[in-house]
């Protein structure tokens, strides 16, 4: 009786129907969740590789006797673009970072940075200015791995 | 004592050059009221150049060039690469190393940024540490942001200061950024001028307290030039009015002078320093510069009082008086260096020493018993009058001076022995008591002593150490060095020039008669000199020079 009764109700196009949409929209969701969670470790990605540039980029403020207050700095992050700009200034009453005079000075600091960070996932475009801050763009083109995962 | 000013690499060179004319200057004002002094502060220093290009050191002095590398460098410098200068420094090594053994203290200058100052400075200073030689290093670190140098340069000169703090020898670095202004703009000429004369002073006072080392413990500056860190040299001058005392004001814009640190990478509490007073003026004044920079010292940081000053006297200098300070930063403990001082070294080895007293020279050497500022000390202990030794407390003094530096902090049980244990089964060194008689602190320890106390270290003194018999010469005769009175001397030291090799010599016997009375000195034994050493005089002179 049972059975019969299953068997009926299988045999209704509209549960199939249901179904499908479910499957749908489960896998809508699912695919969301994933573009979702991509975006999110995307993001922590292009923080941690800023953070770590700034942080080995300021590395002779912080360490050194007598070499000034930090340069200011600041993230930029379009992970859409999987763009992250590093925004870095002189901190007041200093001239380093600039491009005007110290172009070659800002160049060498980034490839000095990125060989000791050895991200090769991300790639450096060129500086430019932008008001008194000097960006410094960086594209993300590698792939991203859970912790611990390789 | 002798100290040699090595400039390394063009920019150590040109700073150098600026040191010299600043010094030659004050000794041109020193000449003036003391020709005698004058003349002794010339001899100690010595400078060399030393560089890889030949032509940059065309226009120094023949004697005064070191070219190092000429295969490595091609004559021609370091072309801008640190290694090229580390290079030619290996291929020069052996020269190098002769050239700073001569000397008791080395202060290298040399400069970041390009090649052969910023690729020896850090192996000079080793090789002088590995020689147990005092050695100073100057570095300067350029300025990148006021286009010195490029970055990659100001880099590397960071990562030189690491080497220096990774082997632990202490540096005075200048920093060249701070020369630059905004809000007082001036010519580099008055910057250089203002980075270099608290160098050039401070090294003045740093000469009398190195020519007399009974004013400051060799084993206390061993402590302030120990570990890890930076030192920064001040000086300020005070001119009171003639026959008047310096007035507070004067006083306190001294101090701050010679606190300031505008050039100096250094930073945290300062820790064991260097100050000497030079100036005719009451011990009032002199305890007002004491507390305001112990002030300074200890308030503006305030953090933890690590500051503990050594203290010297510069009596009856001439003037531009004032005072000056080295002031080393606290970076925890560190055990002395071992360095080693001539005056150990007279003392370890008194016989074999070369004998320069007939060599005509005019300056006048200081009597020891003059400046008496004692060093400064651990607290001391609150004396007790009633202590009493028993021998268990008395085997806690291993050594003569264990037991001379407790006496020195009052300790109970030190000052009981002294009055009374005499029979102690202490080992007496003869070399040991020699030292300590020619430390000034000494001199406040040894009335503690009983008289059987005093009768064994004149004891010791006798059995162990032998005298060499310099022939001194006196009122246009020559004299064998026993031969002498007290009062000869006395009259020796006081107006005639002591040569270095007798200089100790002299010193203890003076102060064997000041002790222990004329007829201790005849109780001493003398040796007579060497035949080798006799035929080291021209070597001596040359030392001298």
């Amino acid at each position: 009786m049972v059975s019969v009764s299953a068997a009926a109700v299988l045999a209704q196009p509209f549960i199939w129907g249901i179904a499908l949409i479910a499957a749908a929209t489960l896998m809508a969701v699912v695919f969301v969740a994933m573009l979702w969670e991509m975006r999110r470790m995307r993001v922590r990605e292009m923080r941690r590789f800023g953070n770590d540039f700034v942080r080995e980029f300021a590395r002779p403020w912080a360490h050194y006797r007598g070499a000034g207050p930090l340069p200011r700095t600041r993230l930029r992050i379009s992970p859409s673009r999987a763009r992250v700009e590093i925004l870095v200034a002189p901190s007041p009453g200093r001239l380093y970072p600039n491009l005007s005079d110290h172009r070659i000075n800002v160049e060498y600091d980034v490839a000095r940075v990125t060989a000791t960070l050895q991200r090769d996932a991300f790639t450096s475009g060129q500086p430019y200015a932008e008001g008194e801050w000097v960006v410094l763009p960086f594209h993300f083109t590698g792939r991203l791995h859970k912790e611990g995962v390789r | 004592m002798n100290i040699l000013l090595l400039g390394a690499g063009g920019g150590g060179g040109n700073i150098l050059r600026s040191l010299k004319a600043l010094f030659r200057r004050d000794l041109s004002i020193v000449e003036k009221a003391d020709p005698k002094f004058a003349d002794r502060l010339r001899r100690a220093v010595s400078t060399r150049f030393l560089d890889t290009n030949e032509f940059s050191l065309l226009n120094v002095l023949p004697e005064e060039r070191v070219l190092i590398g000429p295969t490595v460098a091609g004559r021609f410098g370091s072309r801008h690469d640190p290694q090229v200068g580390t290079a030619a420094l290996e291929e020069s090594r052996s020269e190098v190393e002769r050239l700073v053994s001569r000397y008791a203290v080395v202060i290298i200058v040399a400069t970041g940024g390009k090649g052969t100052g910023a690729g020896t400075i850090f192996p000079l200073a080793q090789m002088v540490r590995q020689q147990k030689k005092l050695v100073i290093p100057i570095f300067v670190r350029p300025s990148f942001e006021h286009h010195e140098v490029e970055k990659l340069r100001y880099d590397h000169a960071l990562g030189i200061t690491d080497q220096f703090d990774a082997a632990q020898i202490r540096l005075v670095e200048i920093l060249n950024e701070r020369g630059y202004v905004e809000a007082d703009p001036q010519p580099q000429t008055i910057v250089w001028e203002r980075m270099n004369t608290p160098i050039a002073r401070s090294l003045r006072s740093f000469l009398y307290v190195l020519s007399d080392l009974s004013q400051v413990d060799p084993s206390d500056l061993s402590t302030l030039f120990a570990g890890a860190g930076r030192l920064r040299m001040g000086f300020a001058e005070i001119d009171p009015e003639a026959d008047r005392e310096p007035g507070d004001a004067q006083i306190d814009a001294a101090a701050r002078a010679c606190w300031d640190e505008s050039y100096y990478a250094f930073r945290g509490p300062v820790g064991t320093s260097l100050m000497c007073i030079q100036g005719d003026w009451s011990n009032v004044v002199d305890a007002k510069i004491k507390s305001r920079i112990a002030t300074l010292a200890n308030g503006e940081r305030g953090s933890a009082p690590h500051y503990n000053p050594l203290y010297a006297r510069a009596d009856r200098t001439p003037r531009p008086w004032g005072v000056s300070t080295i002031f080393a930063e606290h970076t925890g403990q560190s055990a002395g260096l071992q360095l080693d001082w001539p005056l150990s070294r007279h003392a370890a080895r008194p016989a074999r020493r070369p004998i320069n007293v007939d060599t005509p020279s005019p300056p006048v050497a200081e009597p020891p018993a003059a400046p008496t500022v004692p060093i400064a000390e651990a607290p001391a202990a609150t004396p007790s009058a009633h202590g009493h030794a028993t021998p268990g407390e008395a085997r806690r003094f291993g050594t003569l001076w264990e037991f001379a530096v407790a006496l020195n902090r009052q300790d109970p049980v030190a000052l009981a022995l002294a009055r009374e244990g005499a029979q102690d089964q202490m080992r007496l060194d003869g070399v040991e008591v020699r030292k300590l008689l020619t430390a000034i602190w000494f001199r406040t320890v040894f009335p503690h002593f009983s008289a059987a106390w005093r009768d064994r270290l004149l004891d010791v003194l006798v059995d162990e150490v032998v005298i060499p018999n310099h022939p001194v010469k006196s009122r246009h005769r020559t004299k064998p060095l026993k031969d002498l009175s007290y009062a000869e001397m006395k009259e020796i030291w006081s107006n005639t020039f002591v040569p270095e090799t007798l200089r100790a010599d002299l010193e203890l016997l003076l102060i064997v008669g000041r002790l222990w009375g004329d007829e201790a000195l005849s109780r001493l034994r003398f040796a007579d000199a060497e035949p080798g050493d006799r035929a080291s005089r021209l070597g001596s002179l040359i030392h001298g020079l």
